[in-house]
């Protein structure tokens, strides 16, 4: 198992680099560079190229990929082309607010989508399931703003229960929660519907199954026949749905951080790639790529942990 | 069964009592009962964009602009109300001959760390703007300044190297604001301005992305600000910063768009101030490139385009002027009204025939993907059509149309200017001068008597002299169609009703030193 993590972690390096690649050819084919963002539209072309030369942007396009990469290697992101800002501080900030919304939607997500589905799949064809069924179709097509601003002006609006103002304490604590609710219910409102179909669908093939009848024949109570025996053998595609959810929070959260004001990675990323900040979207690109590729690998190791009958040489 | 049935009652009700216990502790601070508690001195302004930096020289964007004007102050400022130049840190000044300011700075002002503020001071900021190796965006507001001296604590002298007229004007720009040099020589003021000016705010936090926090400078020159905190949030989605004035996370924005602007009047806790605004919306045309090179053609769309109609739906928020050097501009006279060209579709298809183009022609029309001109374009396009000029729309993002029309690769565009200063020079020069263009002159235009009037506006000495060459320049550019000027922006603040004292000026602006809540 260890040097299957390892093997993994090493492949981490060559999508890095690719990452890079891609990114940087990017911006740089795009018209439009930093420094005529910076100097605005009423600079001059002599401000124009002093800014030019000041972020180095004179420079031959492969050295300026290659005097960033040794920077990278050396655990140097460089500074932001717009403010000056070290990448690396700009980054870690916005990555932990990103990371506790994404983790709190996930958790609620999968409470959520995984006890609506078993439900659903146990009292298949009842009120109970349509309703659910007919909240997750919402869910997976109504767009993540629209649902934000309709809970923004129910609950923050009419009844004043939570605030839209960002983040403005740790979770745990009051404050914290009245900022947290609404963008993790936003956020994970999707993932939920997702996860609530594919375990409906996943126990439902799962409860027919000889096995069950046989639990159900041996006396025990419907409650451990679900939990036990049809929840246990369902969780691999709930696990990997739930997992590629995640990844994609990380990633998705450019419109839910815009709507609740919440300084993230998704609007840093926006931001950056509107002022060609290339240090920035690199950065931010980098570490973003970084999560989903570990939570991929953390993903394959539950699959293990779940079913005995995988396991990585 | 119904143990299990209670359990999940008392859980809702006690976590529905949580939150709603949550929600009334927040409510109290934003109801307006009386209340003998003291109103906390706490001031919130939410902004669409963060700022770049929090340095003058090294900034030129309007939200780093709002957060200099509290921290930092200029040599001279214009007056919100008449639109004058006036003394701010200068107590007056002298022309010895037309290339010489000296200028008398006043006495007894300190920077917010408790240095005094001298000449030197002043010499400082400038001469680290002109300094090519510091990248200042604006150092073009003083490029003709080739010698700075500073005989004594309180006079500083200007020496230029062709006569500068709207040297006061440019002295009252946001970025030509005073630095401390002990503050930036000790560091990095474009990221951390602690004491880095003599403003009525000293800065205390950014935290860049999220907000920048102001506090009080107790011991300013003008008196001590009533405002104990001033915090700048970011807020990129309108909806969200509109609800946040709503429901008092917040207490004022500006730049208010129509779709949302009945919301905030009809909110008896709301208070929005419109004033006429400098800011030109305008169609223009690449004078490189057939047929808009053509006066007739450009007078057609001139004359094709219905712009009573368009503010119509603006809500409220254009006015019309036909001039370019708009009414709220130095240069500006009403004769300008006179001049230009209303909507006549009839005129329009005529002088297309005269051009060559009975059967109308193809056109692209370049646009910046922000609401503001996404609205606009197919408004233009669709009028268009009526005289058979077959319009495409090619919308780019911000900084993509940026590149795209200094490179002179559109035909025609849709783009806005606003003043900083509110002097009509600062429309002319960066927009029209020959030099401008690969920059900041998109149109291409280059007219060596165009040239030379606007050359005019920026050299002569005496303002009286130097205003009738605006009003002049201003005929002659709206007669020759240098633009199509679609509207002019009606600017709105929008506050919270205890808000007060919040001085707002016509090209956005505020200023919040005597601003207070009550």
């Amino acid at each position: 198992m260890l040097n299957y993590i390892i093997k993994r972690l090493i492949q981490l390096i060559p999508v890095l680099i690719g990452v890079s690649i891609v990114v940087f050819l990017m911006i740089y084919l795009i018209p439009g560079d930093a420094a005529e963002i910076i100097g605005g539209p009423a600079a001059t072309a002599d401000e124009v190229a002093n800014i030019r030369i000041k972020l180095g942007l004179d420079r031959p396009m492969h050295e300026q990929y290659l005097r960033y990469m040794s920077g990278v290697l050396k655990g140097d992101l460089g500074f932001s082309f717009q403010t000056g800002q070290p990448v690396s501080e700009a980054i870690k900030t916005r990555y932990v607010n990103t990371f506790k919304l994404a983790v709190f939607s996930a958790v609620v997500a999968a409470i959520i989508g995984v006890c609506a589905g078993i439900i659903a799949a146990v009292k298949q064809n009842s009120w109970f399931d349509y309703l659910c069924m007919s909240v997750a179709t919402l869910g997976i097509s109504a767009p993540t703003f629209w649902i934000g601003l309709m809970l923004i002006i129910v609950f923050c609006v009419k009844f004043k229960i939570f605030t839209i103002s960002g983040f403005t304490g740790q979770i745990w604590t009051k404050e914290g929660l009245k900022g947290m609710v609404l963008p993790a219910v936003t956020l994970g409102f999707n993932s939920a519907a997702m996860i609530a179909r594919m375990t409906r669908s996943s126990v439902l093939e799962i409860i027919h199954q000889d096995y069950i009848h046989t639990a159900r024949a041996k006396g025990l109570s419907e409650k451990i026949v679900v939990l036990k025996h049809a929840l246990k053998n369902s969780l691999i595609p709930i696990v990997t749905v739930i997992g590629v959810n995640f990844g994609s929070l990380l990633g998705g959260t450019v419109v839910v951080e815009s709507v609740f004001a919440i300084n993230g990675i998704g609007r840093l990323m926006v931001q950056a790639i509107n002022a060609r900040d290339f240090p920035m979207v690199q950065g931010a690109v980098l570490i973003v790529a970084t999560t989903f590729v570990l939570v991929n690998l953390i993903t394959d190791i539950i699959y293990a942990a779940i079913d005995p009958r995988i396991s990585y040489k | 069964m119904k143990k299990r049935l209670l359990g999940i009652v008392m859980s809702v009700t006690l976590l529905s009592s949580l939150f709603t216990g949550c929600g009334s502790s927040s409510s109290q601070g934003q109801n307006n009962q009386p209340t003998n508690q003291p109103v906390e001195q706490k001031l919130t302004y939410v902004s669409m964009t963060d700022a770049v930096g929090v340095s003058p020289i090294l900034t030129n964007d309007s939200a780093s602009s709002n957060v200099l004007r509290g921290v930092y102050e200029t040599l001279f400022m214009k007056d919100p109300v008449t639109g004058e130049i006036k003394p701010l840190l200068a107590e007056s000044y002298t022309n010895p001959d037309p290339n010489t300011w000296v200028i008398t700075l006043k006495k007894d002002i300190k920077f917010q760390d408790g240095t005094p503020f001298t000449s030197e001071a002043v010499k400082y900021t400038f001469e680290k703007i002109l300094d090519p190796a510091t990248a200042s965006p604006r150092a073009s507001l003083i490029k003709s300044v080739d010698k700075i001296e500073a005989p004594d604590d309180y006079t500083v002298i200007l020496h230029t190297s062709e006569t500068y007229g709207i040297m006061l004007t440019a002295l009252a720009h946001d970025n030509l604001s005073i630095v401390n040099p002990a503050a930036d020589k000790a560091g990095d003021i474009n990221r951390d301005a602690t004491n880095a000016g003599t403003g009525p705010f000293i800065f205390k936090e950014w935290v860049p992305g999220d907000h920048i926090t102001l506090v009080k400078n107790p011991n300013y020159w003008q008196g001590e600000p009533k405002l104990d905190t001033v915090i700048y949030k970011v807020v990129p989605e309108m909806a969200t910063a509109v609800t946040m004035i709503e429901n008092g996370e917040a207490d004022f924005m500006v730049s208010v768009p129509p779709e949302h602007l009945d919301r905030l009047k009809n909110n008896p806790d709301v208070t929005v101030t419109m004033l006429e605004g400098n800011p030109t919306r305008y169609v223009g045309f690449n004078f490189e490139k057939a047929p808009f090179d053509n006066l007739k053609v450009r007078q057609a769309v001139s004359y094709a385009l219905n712009r009573d109609a368009y503010i119509g739906t603006l809500n409220g928020l254009g006015y019309k002027s036909k001039g370019i050097i708009g009414p709220r501009l130095i240069g500006y006279d009403k004769e300008i009204e006179n001049h230009g060209y209303d909507y006549d579709v009839a005129k329009a298809k005529q002088l297309l025939a005269e051009a060559g183009y009975p059967d109308g022609f193809k056109a692209v029309l370049s646009v910046g993907n922000t609401d503001m001109y996404m609205k606009m374009a197919p408004y233009v396009q669709a009028q268009l059509k009526e005289i058979n000029i077959d319009v495409e729309l090619n919308v780019l993002d911000w900084a993509s149309y940026l590149a795209h029309c200094k490179a002179g690769e559109q035909q025609m565009y849709i783009n806005g200017w606003s003043n900083v200063t509110g002097d009509g020079e600062e429309l002319l020069y960066p927009q029209f001068y020959s030099k401008s263009i690969g920059a900041s002159n998109y149109s291409r235009y280059n007219k060596p008597e165009m040239d030379e009037l606007i050359i005019k506006t920026r050299v002569t000495v005496d303002q009286t002299e130097r205003v009738k060459y605006l009003r002049e320049a201003n005929i002659k550019f709206t007669d020759d169609v240098a633009w199509v000027p679609m509207f002019n922006d009606n600017v709105t603040l929008a506050a919270r009703k205890n808000v007060k004292g919040i001085a707002f000026e016509s090209n956005n602006e505020f200023r919040l030193n005597n601003a207070y809540k009550e």
